[in-house]
C-alpha cells in the first residue's frame, strides 16, 4: 500500500520532469503537471478493471494522491513564481518585433512548418502579419498581429450600440424551463408565460428558446412528430 | 483555498491510514512467524502437548487480519498463505516429528514474512 503510494509520487515527479525536459512540442492545452495526471489517473484507474486480482485500494490510494498532489502543486505555483517557472516553464517569444526568433524556435525544437501550423490555426497566413508569437507554457501559440493588419472594432470606429451587451441566453431547452438563465435575462416566470401566451404556444411545444437582457427572443418550436 | 485544505488533509489521513495499516500487519506477521516458531521448537522436542493450541492461536489471529491482507495484498499471496496454514495444521495434528511438518511452518513463516516485505516501503521494493 506504502510502495504503491510511493511509487505514484515518485513516478509523478519522474514523468512531469520528463515532460518539462521533452518540451512544449509535447504538451497541448494542458500544463505538463496536468498533462502527467491526467495520463498517471487514467493508467493507474484501468489497472484494477484489467486486472481483477490487483487490489483495488491500491489505484483508490494513487488516484487520491495523484489528485491532491496536483491540487497542492497548483497552489504552490500559484503563489511562487519560481516554483512556477520550475513546474510549468515560461511563455516563450519567438517573434519579436516581427522577427523570427530563430534560437527560441530552435530551443523548442519547432520547425517553420510548425510555426507556421500553428499561425495558420489562428488564422494568419502570412508571416508578415505578426508583431508577436508566443508560445504559452501548454504548448498553444498566442498572436499579436501587427497594427495594420488588426481587425478594426467598434472602439476604433467610434461606434457605440444601444442595449446591452450581455449575450443571449437558452432559457427553454427541449421544454425545460432554465429558471437561472431566465433570472439572468432580467424576466420571470410571468414575462415568459406572457410571451408564450402571445406566441399561442405552451412550454412543452418549445425545442429551444433563447433571450437577451433586452427581452429579445427567438423561438424554435418542436418538430411534428 | 478550501480545496488546497482538503487536500492537504487527504494527504495526511492517507499516510497515518497505510502507516497503520502496516503496523497492524508487522504486528500480526510477527505474532504469527512467533507462534509459528514456538510450533517448531515444539516439533523438534517432541513436546505435541502445545502444538494444537498454538495452530489455533496462528488460525484465530488469521480470521481476525485476513480480511486487512486480503485488501492490501490482493487475493493470490493470502491465498498463498492460507493454504500453506491449512497444510501445516494437516501435519502437525499427525503430533509426528516429521520434515514435512517442518518444511512446511518454514514454508509458512516465508509466506508471511514475503507478505510483509512485499509492503515495507524501502528502496529495493521502490524499485
Amino acid at each position: 500500500m506504502f510502495i504503491s503510494l510511493w511509487r505514484t509520487f515518485f513516478l509523478y515527479v519522474f514523468v512531469s520532469v520528463a515532460l518539462r525536459f521533452m518540451g512544449k512540442r509535447q504538451i497541448g492545452e494542458l500544463q505538463p503537471s496536468e498533462l502527467v495526471t491526467t495520463i498517471m489517473i487514467s493508467n493507474i484507474a484501468a489497472v484494477p478493471i484489467e486486472n481483477t486480482e490487483s487490489p483495488l485500494i491500491n489505484a483508490l490510494l494513487a488516484v487520491i494522491l495523484l489528485a491532491c498532489m496536483e491540487v497542492l502543486f497548483s497552489a504552490l505555483a500559484l503563489k511562487s513564481r519560481s516554483f512556477r517557472g520550475f513546474a510549468m516553464g515560461h511563455a516563450r517569444c519567438v517573434i519579436r518585433d516581427g522577427m523570427l526568433d530563430e534560437k527560441e524556435l530552435r530551443s523548442l525544437r519547432w520547425s517553420l512548418d510548425d510555426l507556421m501550423e500553428l499561425l495558420r490555426t489562428n488564422g494568419i497566413f502570412d508571416i508578415d502579419e505578426v508583431l508577436f508569437a508566443i508560445v504559452e507554457t501548454n504548448g498553444s501559440l498566442s498572436t499579436y498581429p501587427k497594427h495594420r493588419f488588426r481587425p478594426v472594432d467598434n472602439g476604433a470606429l467610434n461606434i457605440s450600440l444601444d442595449g446591452c451587451e450581455a449575450p443571449p441566453m437558452l432559457i427553454i431547452s427541449d421544454g425545460n424551463v432554465d429558471f437561472a438563465a431566465l433570472n439572468y435575462c432580467r424576466r420571470d416566470k410571468k414575462w415568459l408565460d406572457k410571451v408564450l401566451a402571445s406566441e399561442g404556444l405552451k412550454v412543452s411545444d418549445i425545442f429551444a428558446m433563447s433571450c437577451d437582457r433586452d427581452g429579445k427572443y427567438k423561438i424554435f418550436k418542436k418538430e411534428k412528430r | 483555498m478550501k480545496r488546497i485544505y482538503i487536500s492537504a488533509a487527504l494527504l495526511i489521513l492517507t499516510a497515518i491510514g497505510c502507516h497503520m495499516a502496516l503496523d497492524r500487519m508487522e504486528s500480526a506477521v510477527l505474532d504469527m512467524t512467533e507462534y509459528a516458531q514456538a510450533i517448531t521448537e515444539q516439533i523438534n522436542h517432541e513436546r505435541f502437548d502445545q502444538t494444537e493450541s498454538e495452530i489455533q492461536k496462528i488460525e484465530r489471529l488469521w480470521q481476525r487480519e485476513k480480511n486487512l491482507f486480503r485488501i492490501i495484498n490482493g487475493a493470490r499471496q493470502c491465498d498463498e498463505l492460507e493454504t500453506s496454514l491449512n497444510r501445516v495444521r494437516i501435519f502437525v495434528l499427525q503430533k509426528e516429528k516429521s520434515p514435512e511438518a517442518l518444511s512446511e511452518l518454514s514454508d509458512f513463516i516465508l509466506s508471511a514474512q514475503r507478505i510483509l516485505r512485499s509492503q515495507r516501503p524501502g528502496l529495493i521494493n521502490l524499485l
